[in-house]
């Protein structure tokens, strides 16, 4: 029984870990590089959507800021990386830290200040780290931007040119698995977190502040403390973003990359890990399959007399998709995976296919 | 001196726009306890459909204008009917990204059906200047002052001495006591978003008709609202006004001296500036100048 | 702050459910009851030798005001270790004020709140520290979570497992999660709610609900133990259990106890004490039978029933 299991499980069964493992190992043989490259930042963005979801939707803080720890990011990983010139690692790390302590910087403000109120400071924190990252030429180029060829090796291994036994990779299939990997990495240490005791206080401090405070959760920890995980996965995430372009530019850290995360984490579930995945993913995607799909619409293929822009259309679908996930479904993707699953379990036909399978 | 006096005028100007955007927020939160973020995609509605009166169709500027408030104002109700009622009750972040989601939308769709490039409205209020003095002062700056002095004293009076105005302000003091005095709670937040949704308007046709024409980056001015409404405390009429001088003042100042005095904050710091303001003054107040305490728990 | 100290090995030492040396002091019954209505508090023998008794709640001239509403008014009490104190007094006579000042939750004007050695006015995250459970009037539970997370929440502070060890679920977190886990297995076993460990608390019951937040006051292993109405809403053969319970739990974890109600039945049969208040001010203190047959408390009672 699992009442008796004196441990809590991720909630992935041993069969979905040994399918996303083949996945992980296969998919580069068989994708495009162009393919690759979408679950690449697909990949970069859930890194800072796990992130992003412990604080807001475990921890019940809204934050518009999360562009600004991405740019953040970027560019530490831009002057350790170049600049310095040091390997992977070292501005992976030097990312994580800076943009950690950044957030223990904003995150008091989460003390002061609740819900509408932190989310117009947040949206402020946005625009101000934009004009930073504009006018601070030396270390980012200023509003043109900066290359950021990052030094991409670990360990003698350099993914920028994988080569295994002989076989050389593309820079495609190198960085899915340098990506994923650390993508698994960083959802594991979120749901780690969440699945123990500082989870369940992040958890507490967002249902009944004063409640969890009359059980001993300091308030201020928690709260900071989700800032700071939060910031510094999204300070991975702007360095790996920037390491994987090798250019980046201030009208990147914008506040519809912000938006975009939050959207991340709703279509995805807000406090489900799994769910912030799949919404990065999702969103990540989005624009590339409304493309496919629209170069076969002809008042759509972008030309001069086109109804809208393929642009355009990208930004309504991705407001709708706001719109109506949380209006409709504001438990997500992971809710309507759940419901999927026990519609498909319930279906007396899959039922007697299943068993004829095993009998 | 001269430029001094200038530069407040125009920051006046400036900062009675943004009052008219805030005075939005304020009133919706004050029914609703939310702040809509899609404010500024009202604003852009309500210059663009002005300019489509007034331009293609060839009506007369005022009809233009008038026709295009209402209808803003009509489009805050449908929106807060069909999207914001079935947030009661969630989260604030999910009010927020509702919102969010809406801003964006509005924000490509009009440029979808009228184009990037920026729409020229004429020159409603005519490029005359009044010399006051050693100030110059453009026309189009006193017709926004006044037409927004007016819209405030008609909002104001409004809530003052009639009978909604009174339940409002009941239903943002306590709203089930507001229900139980027999207040229709719904009819009060439908009106705060009619008026929310005229202002909006009013301040997109101010800013439009002007020398920046009508253009997708309009809707921009409610990014340099939000601070305003913070900074003059969210459910306070009164601070979303004081709110909205503050920051255009002190954004027209910066404009005027930082690019001589403190060079090194950087080109465009002006755009910014209202945020550095309202951080400043949070760090102090966290309830803003004219807000209430119980709004930081909320 | 040697007391600090003593406090905090006190707290090592309850955690493996040994007598505290507190016990011995609850068969002391006859401490005088504190006469409310004279200001000056009268003294009681303990205290002029040892000053601050350690487990002792001293509660003394606690006034608190909202804008021009006073809801406490100089209200003094003191709890013994091990016993247990009942405060009642019709609606809004300020029960609920009384054990938000105790907790820190609000800051009253004067007067202060001792626990032992420590100040609880006015600090919100010290009651906790100091060994304090309270439980809510409609529950504070947390409502996205399990029954189970809810009595994990309950041992937060007898724990350790920070962000760091949590997310790498590397040395203490591991072992400190599977000995949590069977421990509140057993506090759940105690309290009957084995078998909704798994449910989210907003898929509970009311009255359970209500247990599972007392069964979480008592997870924290607490010196003294705040209970707001812990019967309210209840039918009769609920409140019998629960009232159990709490004969069960002092019993076995020996913390002194304040229960706040409107209701007097429980009380009466429960409370060493009894603290009557009506309109934030005491009207009326001592045992039971004493305080049912006083003028005062009948005729606030009775000013309600109309």
């Amino acid at each position: 029984m699992t009442s008796r299991s004196p441990l809590p499980h991720l909630p992935l069964s041993r069969l979905t870990v040994a399918l996303l493992a083949a996945g992980y190992l296969l998919a580069p043989w068989r994708l495009s590089d162009f393919w690759l490259s979408v679950l690449i930042y697909g990949g970069i963005a859930a890194i800072g959507a796990v992130g992003l979801n412990l604080l807001t939707g475990y921890t019940g803080q809204v934050s518009l800021g999360h562009a600004a720890f991405l740019g953040a990011g970027a560019y530490t990983a831009g002057y350790v990386g170049v600049d310095l010139g040091w390997p992977l690692p070292a501005w992976l790390v030097a990312a994580a830290l800076a943009g950690g302590a950044l957030g223990a910087l904003v995150g008091p403000a989460a003390l002061r200040l609740r819900g509408h109120y932190l989310g117009i400071i947040t949206l402020g924190l946005v625009l101000l780290a934009q004009h930073i990252f504009q006018e601070w030429n030396a270390l980012t180029g200023g509003a043109t931007g900066r290359p950021t060829t990052l030094d991409a090796s670990i360990a003698g291994v350099d993914f920028n040119e994988l080569t295994v036994l002989g076989q050389p990779f593309t820079r495609e299939q190198s960085w899915f698995w340098l990506v994923w990997a650390l993508t698994g990495l960083a959802a594991l240490a979120v749901a780690n977190i969440v699945r123990t005791r500082p989870g369940r206080a992040m958890q507490a401090v967002r249902d009944r502040e004063v409640a969890a405070e009359m059980l001993g959760v300091s308030v201020t920890r928690y709260k900071i403390g989700a800032f700071v995980v939060a910031s510094a996965l999204a300070a991975v995430a702007g360095a790996l973003q920037a390491g994987f372009q090798q250019y980046v530019s201030p009208s990147e850290w914008s506040l519809l990359l912000s938006i975009q995360f939050l959207a991340m984490i709703i279509v995805g579930g807000l406090g489900s890990t799994t769910g912030a995945v799949l919404g990065a993913l999702f969103v990540g995607a989005l624009p590339h399959l409304i493309d496919e799909l629209s170069a076969g619409v002809p008042w759509l293929a972008g030309e001069q007399d086109s109804l809208i822009s393929v642009f355009a259309l990208n930004q309504i679908v991705f407001g709708l998709l706001i719109v109506l996930f949380l209006t409709l479904e504001p438990h997500g993707l992971a809710a309507l995976w759940v419901r999927l699953r026990t519609h498909i379990a319930r279906t007396p036909r899959w039922h007697a296919l299943t068993r004829r399978r095993t009998g | 001196m001269e430029q001094l006096l200038q530069l407040l005028v125009a920051g006046l100007a400036l900062g009675a726009r943004y009052a008219l955007v805030t005075l939005g927020f304020v009133v919706i939160f004050r029914a609703t306890g939310v702040i809509n973020f899609a404010q500024g995609s009202l604003v852009l509605l309500g210059a663009y459909l002005t300019y489509q009166f007034a331009g293609p169709w060839q009506w007369p500027f005022l009809l233009a204008a008038i026709t295009s408030v209402i209808a803003c104002g009509a489009c805050g109700p449908v929106i807060e009917r069909l999207l914001l009622r079935r947030m009661v009750g969630r989260p604030a972040f999910a009010v927020i990204m509702v919102t969010l989601g809406l801003l964006i939308v509005i924000e490509q769709a009009v440029p979808t059906m009228w184009g990037q490039d920026p729409k020229n409205m004429g020159d409603p209020w005519g490029i005359d200047t009044v010399q006051a003095g050693a100030v110059t002062v453009a026309v189009r700056d006193l017709w926004t002052l006044g037409l927004t002095a007016l819209a405030i004293a008609g909002v104001f009076g409004f809530f003052r001495y009639s009978r909604y105005g009174l339940a409002m302000r009941a239903t943002a003091l306590d709203q089930e006591a507001a229900q139980a005095q027999g207040i229709s709670v719904r009819r009060v937040v439908a009106l705060s978003w009619t008026i929310a949704g005229a202002a909006a308007a009013l301040a997109g046709i101010t800013v439009a008709s002007g020398e920046a024409g009508v253009s997708p980056s309009i809707s921009q001015i409610a990014l340099a609202a939000f601070p305003a409404a913070i900074l003059g405390g969210l459910d306070s009429p009164y601070g979303a006004i004081a709110g909205g001088l503050v920051i255009g003042v002190s954004q027209t100042l910066t404009a005027g001296y930082q690019p001589d005095h403190a060079a090194w904050l950087g080109d465009n710091f002006h755009v910014i500036m209202p945020y550095v303001v309202m951080i400043a003054i949070l760090l102090v107040r966290p309830y803003g100048l004219f807000g209430t305490r119980e709004v930081e728990r909320a | 702050m040697t007391t600090d100290k003593a406090a905090s090995t006190d707290t090592a030492a309850s955690t493996d459910k040994t007598l505290t040396p507190d016990k011995a002091v609850t068969t002391d019954k006859t401490v005088t009851t504190d006469n409310a209505a004279s200001k000056d508090k009268t003294v009681t023998g303990d205290k002029t030798q040892t000053g601050d008794k350690p487990g002792r709640l001293d509660v003394s001239a606690l006034t608190l005001r909202f804008g021009g509403v006073t809801a406490l008014n100089e209200v003094s009490f003191t709890v013994e270790p091990g016993e247990l104190m009942a405060v009642i007094g019709p609606n809004g006579a300020g029960k609920t004020s009384l054990l938000n000042c105790l907790t820190g939750v609000y800051r009253p004007q004067t007067g202060s709140v001792r626990l032992g050695a420590v100040e609880l006015a006015g600090r919100r995250g010290r009651a906790a520290r100091a060994g304090v459970a309270r439980t809510f009037q409609n529950h504070g539970l947390f409502t996205g979570l399990t029954v189970l997370d809810n009595l994990l929440l309950g041992r937060h502070r007898l724990t350790r497992t920070g962000i760091v060890s949590g997310a790498l679920w590397w040395g203490r977190a591991r072992g400190e999660e599977r000995a949590e886990r069977e421990h509140v297995a057993g506090i759940a076993e105690m309290f009957e709610l084995a078998d909704v460990l798994h449910e989210k608390v907003t898929a509970l019951p009311y009255g359970v609900a209500k247990r599972v937040e007392f069964a979480r006051a008592i997870a924290m292993e607490p010196k003294l133990l705040l209970l707001d109405e812990p019967v309210a809403g209840m039918g009769f053969e609920e409140t019998v259990a629960m009232a159990g319970h709490l004969l069960d739990v002092r019993e076995r974890f020996s913390c002194s106890v304040v229960l706040i109600d409107h209701d007097m039945r429980l009380v009466m049969d429960l409370a060493d004490r009894v603290t009557v208040l009506d309109f934030g001010v005491v009207i009326a203190a001592g045992t039971p039978e004493q305080v049912r047959t006083d003028p005062k408390v009948i005729e606030a009672y009775l000013g309600e029933e109309e």
